[in-house]
């Protein structure tokens, strides 16, 4: 109860002596604010820049059939796999138009793909692919195109199948004319494909029969244990890239920058801390006066302790949520600048490392200068500060 | 209640107090006086327990006052001050700054009872910044009497007063004695000092008595 009736006194003061702790407050705002967006500006731009490595899945590898022709090492490459736990992988193909009949506007490419696909979702940088939750099936003589050229093509065909011809260019140079039905329109980022428009998928039963001639073979691999087949392909010299590798690099890059972050953020950390003694002890100057009445009428040093020390809590605390809403305010304008002016896109993000840095220092500030100011408010000499003639 | 002071020293780079003795019990009312800076507040403040004494010994009722300890607790429950400047917190209500000692103890009051004793129960919910001086002290007055003290000390309680304010301060301060307070006062004004029963000269340190009732 005594507690409580502390509490609420304290509140009670700070709301009366909303000057005197106005300097304290825009301090302790500033200070913060400051801290927070540096932490919450770096963690943004590392999700910018390495977010999609680090949230990707790190369990795809892409792995290349090299262009010479050594199907050897590829098919023991793949071989290989099935020792390896919890690995499914698929093989896709290209081939190309027979240039002879192509057309500006046509796709150039042929995906060929399994019939049962699962979802893929292609990274245009790196061309690894993520996996999604879509999946999609390709019956044999079936074949879907870009959205673009499947909305182009069901304008002209209405409300009939369309079909198409497609010539695929052979072994022999010459060209196979693979009549298909478009079933289905699709983006991009939902086939694997860096350009969708460039390419018509099918599946390995329309072409089996076919001599066509293959541009480029890969295989798309999820793993529970990257690391052990990105071992086999190196060791049967297999290039390809993985999701792991790149999330590897990317940590390694943003390890780097921690350091970094870590040592400004211990700097500021100190400069906040002086910044914050001065302004306590200015905020316990215009105060002492009530602190030498409060003592001679019979407040002893624990309960003027326990009233700053709830002062000093309520004041920084207050502050620290102001400092996170007036953070948030200050990157949502930001990142509407960055877009509107700069036609860039900001991720604007803060780790759960950050927050936690936030609140260590938010929480040992609050107690370390709430209890110096309390003890301080204590040494307060009573007859020094008592008004007399 | 019984307050005991015998031989009570203090220095301040040079001798104040020089073997000060004075007994005080709940029918006490008695003035000091003395000219400025004979150390009159000083030795205010040591029986108010808000300054320590160098030599000496003083006892508070059964307690053994000691030098360089906090009694904050005898200050609240047995003690209440009255000072020249009233010294009221004014950033907070006559109410407030009349329940102030209250923020410490656990003791029940009766705020309204003792408003309406001096007169200042309409003013309770005013800010203490717009009040008269009159009207000040009398809000002080309740300050130093809410917690029911046994001794009230009060430093020159009518040194900003018009004349009628005066008498309503010895009036308040005459009726608290007759019902059992003791009271110390400090003042360097005959005319206040004769309202005590017993005065007191502070000179050079030493305390001799001038006047005595019983």
């Amino acid at each position: 109860m005594k507690t409580n009736r502390t509490f609420l006194h304290a509140w009670d003061m700070v709301i009366k002596n909303k000057r005197a702790y106005t300097m304290l407050s825009v301090t302790i705002l500033l200070s913060f604010t400051f801290l927070l967006s540096y932490l919450m500006y770096i963690d943004s731009n590392y999700m910018t820049e390495y977010g999609r490595d680090i949230y990707t899945d790190g369990k795809i590898i892409q792995a290349m059939c090299p262009h010479d022709g050594d199907n050897v090492s590829f098919d023991l490459f793949l071989e290989s796999l099935k020792d390896i736990e919890n690995t499914h992988y698929y093989i896709w193909e290209t081939s190309v138009v027979n240039q002879n009949y192509y057309v500006e506007g046509m796709p150039r490419f042929i995906t060929i793909l399994p019939e049962n696909v699962w979802g893929v979702h292609n990274d245009i940088y790196t061309r690894v692919f993520r996996t999604t939750d879509k999946e999609f099936v390709l019956e044999k003589n079936q074949a879907i195109v870009s959205t673009e050229m499947y909305k182009a093509l069901k304008k002209e065909f209405g409300k009939e199948k369309i079909i198409i011809d497609f010539p695929v260019q052979t072994v022999d140079e010459g060209a196979h004319f693979l009549k298909l039905e478009v079933v289905d329109g699709c983006y991009a980022s939902d086939i694997g494909q860096s350009n969708a428009l460039d390419s018509i998928y099918i599946s390995y039963d329309t072409i089996r029969d076919v001599d066509y001639a293959s541009d480029n073979r890969e295989a798309l691999i999820r793993s529970d244990n990257p690391q052990a087949v990105i071992e086999n392909m190196r060791n049967l010299s297999i290039a390809g890239t993985s999701t792991y590798e790149n999330k590897l690099s990317s940590f390694v890059q943003i390890l780097n920058k921690i350091q970094l972050k870590h040592i400004i953020s211990i700097v500021l950390f100190i400069v906040l801390g002086i910044n914050l003694y001065s302004s306590f002890k200015n905020a316990l100057n215009d105060r002492k006066f009530e602190i030498g009445v409060k003592r001679a009428v019979g407040a002893s040093k624990k309960n003027i302790i326990k009233q700053f020390l709830y002062e000093g809590i309520i004041v920084v605390v207050l502050n620290l949520l102001l400092a996170a809403v007036l953070t948030s305010i200050i990157f949502i304008i930001y990142k509407i600048v960055m877009l509107t002016v700069f036609d860039k896109t900001l991720v604007v993000f803060i780790s759960r490392y950050s927050i936690m840095i936030f609140l260590i220092v938010g929480v040992s500030m609050t107690v370390i200068f709430s209890l110096l100011f309390a003890i301080q408010s204590s040494k307060v000499e009573i007859i020094r500060h008592l008004k007399s003639e | 209640m019984e307050i005991r002071l015998e031989n009570i020293k203090k220095s301040f780079n040079k001798p104040v107090l020089k073997n000060i003795n004075l007994k005080i019990d709940n029918e006490s009312y008695i003035a000091i006086v003395g000219k400025s800076g004979s150390g009159k507040s000083t030795l205010m403040n040591i029986i108010g327990l808000i300054e320590d004494f160098d030599e000496g010994s003083y006892r508070f009722n059964s307690i053994n006052i000691k030098s360089g300890k906090d009694y904050s607790d005898i200050r609240l429950n047995n003690i209440g001050f009255i000072f020249q400047s009233y010294n009221l917190i004014p950033t907070m209500t006559c109410r407030e700054n009349i329940l102030v000692p209250t923020l410490y103890a656990s003791k029940k009051v009766d705020l309204d009872i003792l408003a309406r004793k001096l007169d200042i129960y309409s003013l309770l919910d005013t800010n203490v910044n717009v009040l008269s001086g009159g009207e000040k002290q009398r809000v002080a007055i309740a300050r130093a009497l809410i917690m029911n003290p046994e001794l009230i000390i009060a430093d020159e309680p009518t040194g900003n007063l018009d004349e009628m304010n005066r008498e309503i301060v010895f009036d308040i301060l005459k009726r608290e004695n007759k019902e059992g307070r003791g009271i110390v006062m400090i003042t360097h004004d005959p005319s206040t000092a004769e309202q005590a029963k017993n005065i007191y000269r502070l000179e050079n340190g030493i305390l001799e008595g001038i006047k005595y009732n019983e």
